[in-house]
């Protein structure tokens, strides 16, 4: 069963006053304990000015009830005490505990200040000792006072006069695209390329999208997609481009087993190389992908208690060795040196348990089999992610918890000072400055269950670090667990990170976390978080935020009542309103909501060079070279130009438009009317043609008879429809000035006179050894056609993905 | 169609495109300075092995010395540092103990180059850009680097080649070419009409945030005609290597009027400072690089006769741990340095310093004299707030939406 998102933060609230449940019985006690305490200051009533004592104050701040004075001016008091003051913070064990809902804080606030009288100013003004420090001026005293009088001679507020938004939008008031349309979104998203005719005419329902969706993932282009997006977050493929890379930092067992070909055959060398260090270095990525195809429970992720292995790695693991594997059901993937070693697929993967062995056995007497933790054990993520003798595995802890609890730990440090004060000379800052164990608290014990997988160099595998752990033994860290509040049980310190796996798919921001990734994979949006009353457009924000969780709420329960299947997730949110949103059936006048229900986004350099394979395909493959030269480059030459990332140090993707990336694509808007329009229009559909750019037209059809303008007009209506996926009336203000602009130009070439074509625009080709220019325009049609095809590739709708076309 | 974005793309677009005249006299608001460039020590500098001399804490008998060059005490780890210090010295504002508040490298690196540790705040370069730049294309070079937010106020581009530039600024070319495949009238008509299906465009949708990305997309098409008036200017230069290319590309920018205000190195900084091992070994010869990287820009910045205006920033975005780990190595430390060099910094000075624990010493922020009872620990956000200052950004709208809790430094303490 899901965990009522909203339940949990009213736990968490709630948890030094009433026993924390599960679901909706938490959130009734949480809602009668509310209306107690604030029945003990006042009940609500209509007359307002019977309980105003200082009704010029009140004017100034504009304050009608205590609940908007809450909101207005005490929240962001203690906006910087959640950092320590929350479950998993600093002061997550003591009496003061917030979270994220207003209303709750404020009540709880209330109840502390009435038990508690002065304790939290005296807390934070100096008076009382508090590691946080003396956090309230004297303008925070104050309102905090004014606050605490108000919520004596304040009327509360009425229901509806809560904080309010200005207009209420609701899910029904979003239109949605129909399910042709979404298919159409969905071939882009995963084949780059709009639907096919056919394809749309056999999708019209939600069940015929679910059946077209079901076939896609049987599609190993969807495993391909799938690791191509996580890959953006673990960035992991970095070490692919270095065949010696993942040999390198994994030696197994047995990873010496081929070097003997590079003086027998060094090309079979090389090969094996490469499928060696394809095994390591992508394992994390094939894991994912393997629960997926699988349909397994998502946790399999983390909890994975096998490795992946291909044909190459099994060698290298030496499961091919019966006196280690004496019951060795794996003979698939002995390499048969017999064989040609094209006949092994190096993306081919396979479960396996390797057992622990040589002198990693002696560190680990009690371990048989290796204690995999999916990704967490993953070595190449250990050897990307990797520590050093001070960092003690804590960019580890920080990279995990991002990615799979979407919990920044960096964000608790804002009110770091460093630790440098002079005044605070710490024996060990990080388990004692205020400054550092804000963060330290949090991370120190999610870090600390790498112990076992501690090596710096060299061996990244089971090495629990000489010396034994740091909490233990040092007594410098904090404590290793899940929290400091769920300490690592005694037991399992030898598989610390199989535990560790457990307690975060157990955590209900593990699933949230998970669908975050997705919808990003599939809209290139980011989930919007919840926005501070300071913020500019806050109600807008507030209200964008609100439609989102309904949405999420409804994604994940589905999603948690399949087993975490995250086909099922994957659906999902193609069916939500996260990805068909085309906008709202009233004016919002509101960016942030127009921004929440549509989707713009420039296209990567990846998809723009998929497109133009799937809009302009060759004919020939060797043709590609020649009519096509600069298109290659745009995952190349230009791809960091453009936005891409290296997955190294240029590992962000930036998708603002600059003048740079305008020019790149102007160029490719140039070369795409250049040579391959010229073949397109000089030879009939075929090996040289595929007639992409001009079906309706031959080079002798120029406009001067009503049959060829109508030729010339639909030839224009097909290219908006094949290059944008526009659809143009025929006497749409769009055809109109599109036929203008081809006819203006037809007559400025006519009146150039020039009929000769520049060689590289031209259709030249060498044909038995004599070339043949092609380049003589006597219509002049072909260079106003190319002018034509630069004008539509040359356009937003063509380097970027649009929900909202209407026509 | 929003009324306001309309305007504002009718107001720059058709025939501002059309005419490049009209392009080439566009006149940017008067900006009379510097030319900013930020060189990253990547990975974390010591600069105990530079300009901070702690003989107690180093290993190195070097470090047990210093040398000085006017008023600046320097580590001469090589007969480069010597060379370095003493020919620039005079020009030379060195700023030691700076609390940068975090041991991390990514927030270290948001810290510095944005004021602000959390991610959100458009940098310095993208603040500067939007208010005196933002019409070229070349604005503010950022050679990659793992934070590139602009928060939409303006746009930075990575591009190190100057050639690059050339490329695709004569996009009606064919490749090598600067002769367009178009006649003149064809190529004016060709642009018209995507001038008006620009505002078809932004007619059909009535989203703002659509509309948005539609002006931004206008408004980079209409930038790029910008890049064919400096490109006879672009060059490669004659040195070698990412950093080299990246801020020669900027100061030929600069040159040509002043289209480039700011280059961040981002990742074509020098690299290899994160010596958690071998500290002694590696640290110095990173150093070394840097230095002779940094002599090239200036040598070239001079060539080009921009250097009056230009302003090199050295730092990096942690400092490392005054003792030594078990592996020789140094580990990260929330302390470091600064160096500015220029002819419009104070040189020969240096500001503030650190213990031998290397703690920072607390500054007066009007005499920046060391002052431990009333004073101040000089942080980025400071530096941050006091470049803003020194360029007359401070009060821009980007600059007061994204402001800073910084102390004001007196700006003449830093600045002729």
């Amino acid at each position: 069963m899901i965990i009522d998102v909203k339940s949990i933060s009213l736990c968490l609230i709630s948890i030094i006053l009433i026993s924390c449940g599960g679901g909706e019985e938490v959130e009734s006690s949480a809602i009668s304990y509310k209306t107690d305490v604030q029945s003990q200051l006042r009940e609500p009533v209509e007359d307002e000015s019977v309980f105003v004592e200082d009704e010029q104050s009140l004017e100034e701040d504009s304050t009608t009830c205590v609940d908007h004075y809450y909101a207005d001016k005490v929240e962001v008091l203690f906006e910087e005490c959640k950092a320590c003051h929350s479950s998993l913070g600093l002061a997550g064990s003591t009496a003061f505990v917030l979270g994220d809902e207003t209303k709750l804080n404020q009540d709880f606030i209330l109840s502390y200040m009435l038990e508690n009288p002065n304790k939290i100013i005296e807390k934070n003004s100096g008076v009382l000792q508090h590691q946080g420090g003396a956090l309230f001026d004297a303008e925070a005293i104050e309102t905090l006072n004014t606050f605490k009088t108000y919520s004596t001679n304040l009327p509360l507020c009425q229901e509806d006069s809560t904080p309010v938004l200005s207009s209420t939008l609701s899910r029904s008031n979003i239109i949605l695209m129909d399910y042709t349309q979404t298919l159409n979104k969905v071939t882009n998203v995963f084949y780059n390329r709009d639907a096919y005719e056919n394809e749309k005419q056999s999708v019209k329902s939600k069940g015929e999208l679910a059946a077209y969706l079901d076939s896609i993932m049987q599609d190993e282009r969807f495993y391909t997609w799938l690791m191509y997006k996580f890959n953006d977050i673990f960035q992991i493929d970095q070490y692919l481009s270095n065949a010696g890379t993942g040999n390198a930092y994994i030696p197994t067992p047995s990873y010496k087993w081929y070097y003997g070909y590079k003086n027998i055959d060094e090309k079979k060398w090389w090969t094996i190389q490469k499928g060696v260090n394809y095994g390591h270095v992508r394992q994390s990525l094939e894991l994912i992908a393997h629960v997926v195809r699988q349909e397994r429970n998502f946790n399999e992720i983390l909890t994975a208690d096998y490795l992946l292995v291909n044909p190459f790695t099994a060698v290298s693991w030496d499961l091919n060795n019966s006196d280690v594997y004496p019951d060795n059901t794996l003979s698939g993937f002995i390499f048969d040196d017999s064989k040609s070693y094209n006949e092994y697929a190096q993306n081919e993967f396979k479960e396996v348990k390797p057992k622990v062995y040589g002198t990693y056995k002696k560190h680990s007497p009690n371990i048989d089999e290796y204690p995999l933790a999916g990704i967490l054990t993953d070595q190449m993520f250990l050897w990307k992610y990797r520590t050093t003798a001070t960092s003690r595995n804590r960019n580890r802890a920080n990279f995990i918890a991002k990615v799979f609890l979407d919990l920044d730990i960096e964000t608790l440090s804002l009110r770091s000072g460093g630790d440098t004060d002079p005044e605070n000379k710490f024996s060990n800052p990080t388990t004692q400055n205020p400054d550092c164990t804000v963060c330290h608290y949090v991370l120190d014990p999610i870090a600390g269950n790498f112990h076992n997988f501690f090596a710096q160099y060299g061996s990244l595998f089971y090495r629990p670090r000489v010396g034994g752990w740091f909490d233990i033994n040092e007594e410098d860290m904090f404590p290793v667990g899940y929290s400091m509040m769920e300490p690592l049980p005694i037991e399992n310190r030898d598989n610390s990170l199989q535990w560790l796996a457990k307690k975060m798919v157990n955590d209900e921001r593990f699933p949230r976390a998970m669908l975050k990734h997705f919808y990003n994979f599939l809209t290139a949006k980011q989930l919007l978080n919840k926005p501070k009353k300071e913020m500019e457009n806050y109600e807008q924000k507030l209200q964008a935020y609100l439609l989102q969780e309904a949405i999420v709420d409804d994604i994940l329960l589905k999603f948690e009542n399949s087993g975490r299947n995250a086909k099922v997730l994957i659906k999902e949110l193609i069916y939500s309103e996260l990805f068909r949103s085309v906008g709202f059936d009233v004016e919002t006048n509101s960016i942030d909501l127009d921004a929440f229900v549509d989707d713009a986004r420039m296209l990567t350099p990846e998809q723009v060079k998929a497109k133009l394979d799937d809009k302009m395909p060759t004919t020939r493959p060797e043709f590609d070279g020649v009519v096509r030269s600069e298109w290659k480059f745009i995952p190349k030459t230009y791809n960091l130009l453009y936005g891409g990332i290296d997955n190294g140090y240029d590992n962000r993707r930036d998708f603002d438009m600059n003048a740079i990336k305008a020019g790149i694509q102007k160029r490719i808007a140039f070369n795409a009317g250049c040579k391959s329009l010229a073949f397109d229009i000089f030879f009939p559909k075929g090996e040289l043609s595929n007639k992409v750019y001009t079906p309706y037209v031959e080079r002798n059809t120029i406009p001067n008879s009503p049959e060829n303008i109508l030729k010339i007009k639909k030839n224009i209506q097909y290219l908006y429809k094949h290059l944008h996926n526009e659809d143009i009336g025929i006497d749409s203000e769009e055809m109109l000035s599109a036929y203008a602009l081809l006819v203006q130009t037809y007559e400025d070439f006519k009146a150039e006179g020039s009929t000769r074509m520049i060689p590289v625009c031209s259709a030249g080709q060498s044909v038995n050894g004599v070339y043949q220019r092609n380049d003589i325009d006597d219509s002049y049609m072909v260079r106003t056609w190319s002018v034509m095809v630069n004008f539509l590739v040359d356009d937003y709708y063509f380097f970027t993905n649009v929900n909202k076309r209407g026509n | 169609m929003k009324r306001r974005i309309f305007l504002k793309l009718s107001s720059l677009s058709a025939f501002a495109m059309l005419n490049p005249s009209l392009v080439q006299a566009y006149e940017y608001p008067a900006y009379d300075g510097p030319f900013w460039i930020f060189i990253q020590a990547i990975g974390g500098w010591d600069p105990t092995l530079m300009c901070n001399f702690q003989p107690k804490i180093n290993n190195l008998d070097i470090a047990k010395t210093y040398k000085k060059a006017g008023n600046i005490e320097y580590i001469p780890i090589s007969s480069k540092a010597e060379e370095f210090f003493n020919t620039y010295s005079s020009e030379m504002l060195v700023i030691n103990g700076v609390n940068v508040q975090t041991n991390n490298h990514a927030t270290g690196y948001v810290h510095f180059i944005s004021g602000e540790k959390k991610s959100g705040h458009p940098t310095f370069g993208a603040l500067l850009t939007n208010a005196y730049r933002l019409e070229s294309p070349i604005g503010h070079i950022m050679s990659g680097g793992i934070y590139k937010n602009t928060a939409g106020i303006a746009s930075s581009v990575s591009v190190r080649s100057g050639s690059d530039v050339e490329t695709l600024a004569f996009h009606t070319a064919p490749s090598g070419s600067r002769t367009p495949r178009y006649s003149e009238s064809i190529t004016t008509r060709l642009q018209k009409a995507k001038e008006e299906r620009i505002e078809r465009l932004l007619k059909k949708h009535d989203s703002q945030a659509l509309q948005k990305d539609i002006s931004d997309y206008a408004q980079a098409h209409k930038n790029i005609s910008r890049l064919e008036a400096i490109s006879d200017k672009l060059t490669n230069g004659t040195g070698k290597g990412n950093l080299y290319r990246s801020t020669h590309l900027g100061i030929t920018g600069y040159a040509s009027d002043k289209m480039t205000l700011v280059v961040n190195t981002g990742e074509a900084g020098i690299g290899g400072f994160d010596t958690h091992g071998n500290h002694d070994r590696d640290h110095p010869a990173c150093l070394d690089r840097l230095y002779s990287s940094v002599d090239d820009v200036i040598k070239d910045a001079k060539q080009m006769g921009v250097w009056e205006d230009t302003i090199i920033v050295m730092y990096s975005e942690i400092g490392r741990t005054p003792t030594y780990n078990s592996g020789l190595g140094k580990d990260h430390w929330p302390v470091s340095s600064m160096m500015m060099i220029g002819p419009r910094v104070q040189g020969n000075k240096v500001i503030g310093k650190t213990d031998h624990t290397l703690q920072p010493t607390k500054v007066d922020p009007n005499s920046l004299e060391v002052d431990e009872k009333d004073g101040v620990e000089i942080t980025y956000a400071d530096m941050n707030q006091l470049f803003r200052r020194y360029c007359k950004v401070e009060n821009t709208p980007a600059a007061v939406k994204y402001s800073l809790k910084a102390t004001e430094l007196n700006i003449n303490q830093f600045f002729k």
